[in-house]
């Protein structure tokens, strides 16, 4: 068996949808019967999640030198108001 | 690996994987899709009748023959759903109000160490996470070691994580 480091680092590929098919599945299996795994992934799972659709980073791109593309007013202001409804 | 009771009804040891099946079919239903939960419970009731019909004979552990039940029916309720969408689109879900407040809590919690972080943790989470780079060119990207950036990430999860335990 791979050790839990192996599939610590692959919390995160995972939780943004970036594994292939045969690594995910494989992922999957092993969080199953490994409770320490699965522990690390649900704590990650809710805030990966809200890093990414919650707009919690969003402004932090606009400030970030290393990011050229901004993000539209009109999205900006979507956000907001998804974000107060 | 998880301590399977075995020693009480299989009810017992199915039941100790509900967090774990909840947690794989939200990932793959959507977490506001109102299915979901029956969906877990149609997959332990079937685990709990294979058992004790000696369908499950103990070669693997309980763990991959719940992965095995669980990735079928997810298969199947996606199957059924394509089927039914073909026809006649649904409405969308409503999401439980409360779950959705507790949401919204976390999500304020969590703006709150984000805009407390220095700049150097706040673009790695903003290039990791959001723009979803992966660790090489977000070390490209700021020029830094992609090591650097495992630990400005796990650095930044880590007082996310404590402030939304509090």
């Amino acid at each position: 068996m791979k050790k839990h480091r192996h599939y610590e680092h692959l919390i995160d590929e995972y939780l943004l949808g970036k594994l292939k098919p045969e690594d995910q599945a494989e992922f999957e299996e092993h969080y199953f019967i490994c409770p320490h795994c699965f522990a690390k992934l649900d704590q990650k799972s809710e805030i990966v999640q809200i890093l990414k659709k919650e707009g919690v980073l969003e402004h932090v791109g606009e400030a970030c030198e290393h990011v050229p593309a901004k993000t539209p007013p009109w999205r900006r202001f979507l956000r907001r108001l998804r974000r107060r409804a | 690996m998880i301590k399977e009771d075995t020693s009480g009804p299989p009810e017992n040891a199915v039941l100790q994987y509900r967090p774990v099946i909840s947690f794989r079919v939200r990932k793959a239903l959507g977490s506001s899709n109102p299915d979901w939960e029956d969906v877990v419970n149609e997959i332990l009731t079937q685990a709990v009748a294979k058992i004790k019909s000696g369908e499950f004979r103990g070669d693997s552990s309980i763990g991959t023959f719940l992965y095995t039940i669980t990735s079928r029916r997810i298969i199947d309720y996606i199957r059924q759903k394509t089927r039914v969408l073909k026809h006649a689109p649904e409405p969308a879900p409503y999401p439980d109000p409360h779950d959705e407040m507790e949401h919204r809590e976390r999500a304020k919690q969590v703006e709150q160490v984000v805009n407390g972080l220095k700049p150097k943790f706040r673009d790695v989470l903003y290039l990791y996470y959001y723009k979803e780079m992966s660790r090489d060119e977000v070390a490209r990207t700021l020029g830094i070691s992609p090591r650097r950036v495992s630990e400005r990430v796990n650095y930044a999860l880590k007082l996310i994580q404590k402030a939304v335990r509090k």
